[in-house]
């Protein structure tokens, strides 16, 4: 799974675009285009192609079109319930985080800078560890004879209301919560202050500016935040098979599962499955647009704001924001790295049981273990730096153009979200690997190429909505008044739109850096022959039941990841402090210069 | 103004300099490869095998195999059911060599797709035992590895006592297993299929279906995998499961308070089987390690628990070997499912168990 955090503000890009409709013209967003098609529409359309043409693939192959799939499809009762529960755990869970991001933006706010810089690191922790690791942290705490139990004494049964659908959308909203806090977060800072101490002139109170006219300026953030999650929760299939095992919801994607289960794997009632999961994220996307676009959020200023906040408050929102986090991070986190230094598993929390074999097992890779996080390292770097890139230019694209081409790549990207990883996956062997490829030698599958594209295409719709967001921040009157002064638009954009959306550009290069690491659909479906990644390496541990052995080495991976992390702040940090340091070299300059 | 901005040239070139780059890099990795691997119509020059596997000791084998013969194995290992997901999304333009995995009903659908090669022997067939000869098809599609039990009762010893074991699969109706077993969800889990297609078997399609429907009134949990059944085992959240034995072994040998018991009235055969695909990029290298993994050599590497985990605790089919001293040998009645009736029923089984049992 790729994590990642949003701060798109769509609308306002809109809005900005439709002013900006005639800044550029022609066919500039074609090469944004062609990319979203290589690497998304291109295989998708392969895959979902065949719930209409299900011999698409055979040998040979037949372009017999059929009904038969999607009647199959629609048919089935149970299908349509597993539909109903996908998306009414969505919204919950969607509903939870945007609840809970929404506080821990607001709250980070508040809080002293020094605090607010430690919660919102940990926040980006939260983002960056895999979903299996929070799934099955919460189950080794939660279950019977579990970690609380042990410690606790709590008699079997204690917790059975936790492994139903509250439970998961529970799990799942804080799992998710990051997206909103981003993107709210950027937004916060970009608040009008005008309207706020209008509202403050007029003898508004603190809640009835934080109800009537804060939140409401946020609505565009805090929905696109909630929209990936929504979208996450709608195409999960990891938590909830971790979480309710026995409860047994029928979601989508667990009809999903087992149409690739069955013998022969149903490809057809897969894509069937998917187009419509695909469809209904896409309806809830176009009903977001729609929302956002009945009202008016174009309200930026320039100017940050900081909400001065009584000492008292202050303290209470970072315990608020503490609290938070322990339970989404600490707890599942803690349970996780608990088992990686279990002998054994039945052992659980008592005395004898604790061994740093495990680690000392996974630092004893041998060649190959090596090898393959090298293979994993180089795969992170290649595509972080990739996915940054592009989704700068279809970023640009896409606010700065309101042509119906991008706006409906805009929506199919988002969509990519809720398809099942494995069914992304498996649209790329059938992409990459098409019999019309062969006369032009460009099988792709089979090479690192294939496996890399396919990292891109997960990790680009966040990204891009991301840069969206950011891009949305910029004030169109900058940009006009660049262009009045008769800048060229190369001027423009590396004078003007790189500087300001720089932090957001280095975010999605994290984003999708760490999101590699431990990326497995793609990575077990298409990885090159004899050269397996690291996630490959650590969930072929899972799959011979050394759970410990693949606990420490996911500990392992988190490690690297927060390193390279930690490492990429430290440089931002110091790059904008030897800029600021010339920037006063320059001012202290000019001074002398003047006066003299 | 808008005489300046049609020249854009900055907002052009960028995109287009990356798409160029994707467009190289991958045109030339694409040709670069497309020797080997990438594209099975062009006859590869460099000695080398495409071997898809599940099984824990895939990586030593291939090791093995490529220290003897100097032919480069390139290996997938995964779970059965992602190999199979990969073998049928390659069919128009197939990579693979060679595929092994545990389930025969599962190796004859893909046989039943006309994917693998028929009718050819490995020499030293006749070294297979009697067990091993009983699992080859008729149409030599595919040939045993090894064989394990596709389900058997696992107990946690310390919940339980000796004296109350079961000790056949209708002891697990008794009120001690009242909301304390569990088992995998068969259209989830791969080797599950072959359990409850084997209790069909020995029981009759009516009476086996009433059995389960018997378990989910005692209280019966359905998990989706392996992985959640025997966490759920260890932790103590049930007393018993019934799962693959191999799987079971893992755990016994790390440590963990379990005991292995085969039901008097038989287990069901899953056999770790290996096919070659019958349009097969490498085919001559493919036979000749079909050949090795059969031979003692070959049993040799797959017996070592330091080579496959859980996995090396099987039961031989190949004369002369010598099993795993850990693993119950004798004792075993082991009951043969029929791959091909299996393979025909399997879609309506798995519908029936899940909207009557894990529903």
């Amino acid at each position: 799974m790729i994590t990642s955090s949003n701060k798109a503000e769509h609308t306002k890009a809109e809005h900005i675009g439709s002013r900006l409709r005639h800044w550029g013209s022609g066919a500039g967003d074609v090469p944004g285009a062609i990319l979203l098609v290589v690497l998304i529409a291109y295989p998708l359309a392969t895959l979902l192609g065949q719930a209409l043409l299900p011999h698409l693939f055979s040998k040979p192959m037949s372009l017999l079109p059929s009904l038969a799939p999607l009647r199959s499809v629609f048919g089935s009762k149970l299908n349509l319930e597993a539909l109903v529960n996908s998306l009414s755990i969505g919204l919950a869970e969607a509903v939870l985080a945007i609840a809970l991001g929404s506080f821990s933006a607001l709250a980070l706010a508040r809080v002293p800078r020094k605090v607010g810089v430690v919660l919102d690191a940990f926040i980006w922790v939260v983002f960056f560890v895999p979903s299996y690791v929070i799934a099955q942290g919460w189950v080794i705490l939660m279950q019977d004879k579990g970690i609380l139990a042990q410690l606790t004494g709590l008699p079997n049964g204690w917790s059975a209301w936790f492994f139903t659908r509250f439970g998961l959308v529970l799990i799942m909203g804080l799992r998710y919560f990051p997206y909103v806090h981003f993107g709210m977060q950027e937004a916060l800072l970009h608040i009008n202050q005008d309207l706020v101490q209008a509202g403050r002139a007029a003898g508004a109170g603190r809640r009835q500016i934080m109800t009537k006219i804060i939140l409401p300026l946020l609505t565009p953030a805090w929905l696109a935040g909630g929209s990936i999650a929504f979208a996450e929760g709608f195409g999960d299939f990891g938590i909830a098979a971790a979480i309710t095992p026995q409860a047994h919801i029928p979601m989508a994607t667990y009809q999903i599962y087992a149409s690739l289960s069955e013998a022969p794997v149903n490809y057809p009632a897969a894509a069937g499955m998917s187009m419509v999961v695909v469809l209904v994220t896409a309806a809830a996307i176009v009903l977001q647009f729609w929302w956002l676009k009945k009202r008016n959020y174009n309200t930026l200023s320039s100017a940050a704001s900081r909400d001065p906040a009584g000492g008292s408050n202050r303290r209470s929102m970072a315990v608020g924001v503490a609290a938070l986090l322990f339970v989404a991070l600490f707890l599942p986190l803690g349970a996780t790295l608990c088992a990686s230094l279990w002998k054994t598993w039945s052992g659980g929390m008592s005395a004898g049981n604790w061994t740093l074999s495990h680690y000392f097992r996974a630092l004893r890779l041998g060649g190959d273990g090596w090898q393959a996080l090298g293979r994993s390292l180089e795969y992170s770097l290649v595509t972080a730096f990739l996915t940054m890139s592009m989704a700068l230019v279809v970023g640009f694209q896409m606010s700065f153009k309101d042509s119906r081409l991008s706006r409906l790549l805009n929506i199919l990207t988002m969509s990519v979200i809720a398809v099942p990883g494995i069914v992304l996956a498996a649209s790329f062997i059938f992409a990459w690997n098409a019999v019309w490829l062969i006369p032009i030698h460009l099988v792709l599958y089979g090479t690192p190429v294939c496996l890399a594209m396919a990292y891109i295409a997960s990790s680009l719709p966040y990204a891009i909505r991301l840069e969206v967001g950011a891009m949305s921040q910029l004030p169109a009157n900058i940009l006009k008044a660049a262009e009045s002064f008769g800048a060229r638009n190369r001027t423009v954009i590396r004078k003007i739109v790189l500087p300001l959306v720089r932090g957001t550009a280095i975010s999605t290069f994290f984003m999708t850096f760490t999101g590699v690491m431990f990326e497995l659909p793609a990575s077990s479906l298409l990885y090159p022959p004899g050269q397996p990644t690291f996630s490959v390496l650590i969930q072929s541990k899972f799959d011979n039941f050394d759970w410990s052995g693949g606990a420490a080495l996911t500990v392992i991976g988190l490690v690297v990841v927060f390193a390279a992390y930690g490492l990429g702040r430290c440089l931002v940090y110091y790059s904008a402090r030897v800029r600021a340091e010339k920037a006063q070299q320059a001012d202290r300059d000019m001074v002398p210069a003047a006066g003299g | 103004m808008r005489q300046v901005n049609r020249k854009r040239p900055y907002a052009r070139i960028l995109p287009l300099l990356v798409i160029i780059s994707v467009i190289v890099a991958a045109t030339v990795t694409g040709c670069g490869t497309s020797t080997g691997s990438a594209a099975p119509a062009s006859a590869a020059p460099a000695k080398q095998l495409v071997f898809y596997s599940a099984q824990g000791y895939d990586s030593a084998m291939a090791k093995a195999f490529q220290a003897k013969t100097g032919i480069q194995v390139k290996l997938v290992d995964d779970s059965t059911g992602k190999i199979v997901a990969k073998i049928d999304a390659e069919r128009s333009n197939p990579h693979w060599d060679v595929a092994w995995f545990d389930g025969d009903s599962t190796m004859q659908g893909l046989d039943n797709e006309g994917m693998l090669l028929q009718n050819w022997t490995p020499k030293d067939v006749s070294n297979l035992t009697a067990l091993g000869q009983s699992l080859v098809p008729a149409d030599k599609a595919y040939y045993p590895a090894s064989v394990t039990a596709a389900a058997a009762i696992g107990v946690n010893t310390k919940l339980l006592s000796p004296d109350q074991y079961p000790k056949d699969w209708r002891d697990l109706l008794t009120p001690v297993f009242k909301n304390s077993l569990a088992m995998n969800d068969p259209s989830i889990s791969g080797p599950t299929y072959p359990y409850v297609a084997g209790i069909m078997d020995i029981m009759g399609t009516a009476q086996g279906k009433q059995y389960f429907q018997d378990l989910k009134a005692n209280g019966l949990r359905v998990f989706p995998t392996n992985d959640n059944t025997l966490k759920a085992l260890l932790a103590g959240q049930v007393k018993a499961v019934t799962i693959q034995d191999s799987a079971l072994a893992a755990a016994e040998v790390k440590g963990d308070p379990i005991k292995i018991i085969y039901p008097s009235s038989g287990v069901f055969t899953l056999p770790g089987v290996i096919a070659i695909n019958k349009n097969a990029p490498d085919m001559a290298a493919a036979k000749q390690f079909v050949e090795y993994v059969l031979s003692p050599a070959g049993q040799k590497v797959m017996a070592d628990v330091k080579n496959g985990g859980g996995d090396s605790y099987f039961n031989p089919v190949i004369n002369g070997i010598q099993p795993n001293p850990a693993r119950q040998q004798s004792g075993i009645n082991w009951v043969k499912v029929d791959p091909i009736k299996a393979a025909k029923d399997e879609n309506s089984l798995k519908k029936w168990f899940h909207d009557n049992i894990v529903q």
